[in-house]
């Protein structure tokens, strides 16, 4: 490319990358949290089929140590709670990003126009 | 896909774009191919060794693996019983044959899974196909537009 971008340009391009990797980042998260929901859901359910009676392991590091079953089910549902708040936090701030995105490209777009720069 | 005849310089870098996306979003999916195949290998073994396991009697003596194929001397305690990971890090015990069902349902889930992500693969691979046929035939017109003699320009002779 032999026409250099004005420096204003650059400044909003680079703001714009650092905001898509952020987005990108949050993104990751948020599928990293529904995933541990979903599991968390799914082991509840599971555990809502057990025998009162019927043994539960729990996993710390590398073994399983017997745990009690109604125990199990009370921290699995907070562990739930937990998750799905973060995963609120987590959507709000991806919604105040992708907002701030789109205002960002939208300005980056009248900074081109009005600076007649040209792709070659 | 727009007919090649028709492409603008823009046309073919917006394709050349999706191209390397869609190459990542392949290699990406054919990560996740090898590792939900490592997990159905996975649940195959333990069916086996369920299977394997019957009519075993208590106290019988038998090898765990403890990794580097070393193992340590071991009694079965319950014979019937296997401890199955049931999510987030919680696991329970079951008999085998309900251990063998939740394995196996485990193993169809995975399946469908596999055949879901083969065939957005080789979507995927149709499309790339599809950009690259375009830009090679593009590639091939322009060459021999380059290659062909420019016709000199011959005065007319009147006879």
């Amino acid at each position: 490319m032999s026409q250099e971008l004005p420096p204003q340009v650059q400044n909003q391009l680079s703001q714009l990358q650092q905001m898509q990797q952020q987005a990108q980042a949050l993104a990751q998260q948020k599928n990293q949290l529904e995933v541990m929901l979903k599991e968390s859901d799914m082991a509840i359910g599971e555990l809502d089929k057990l025998d009162e009676n019927t043994d539960v392991y729990k996993n710390i590091g590398n073994i399983l140590i017997k745990t009690d079953k109604n125990k199990t089910f009370e921290e699995l549902n907070e562990k739930k709670e937990t998750l799905g708040l973060r995963l609120q936090t987590l959507t709000k701030q991806e919604e105040r990003i992708h907002k701030r995105f789109t205002q960002l490209q939208e300005q980056l777009k009248t900074s081109v126009g009005s600076s007649g720069y040209k792709a070659e | 896909m727009t007919s090649d005849q028709n492409l603008s310089e823009e046309d073919v870098q917006r394709m050349a774009v999706s191209h390397q996306q869609m190459e990542y979003q392949a290699q990406a999916i054919a990560q996740q191919i090898n590792l939900v195949k490592e997990s159905i290998n996975d649940c195959d073994k333990a069916i086996y060794t369920i299977i394997g396991l019957e009519g075993i009697e208590e106290e019988h003596e038998m090898l765990v693996p403890i990794g580097s194929g070393a193992n340590i001397m071991a009694r079965i305690i319950k014979a019937d019983k296997v401890i199955v990971e049931i999510g987030a890090g919680i696991s329970v015990e079951k008999n085998s044959d309900e251990a063998k069902q939740s394995l196996m349902f485990r193993k169809e889930e995975l399946t469908k899974f596999h055949e879901k992500l083969q065939t957005d693969l080789n979507e995927l691979v149709n499309k790339i196909k599809e950009i690259e046929a375009i830009v090679s035939s593009l590639a091939d017109k322009r060459e021999q537009q380059l290659q062909e003699p420019k016709q000199p320009q011959v005065p007319m002779q009147g006879t």
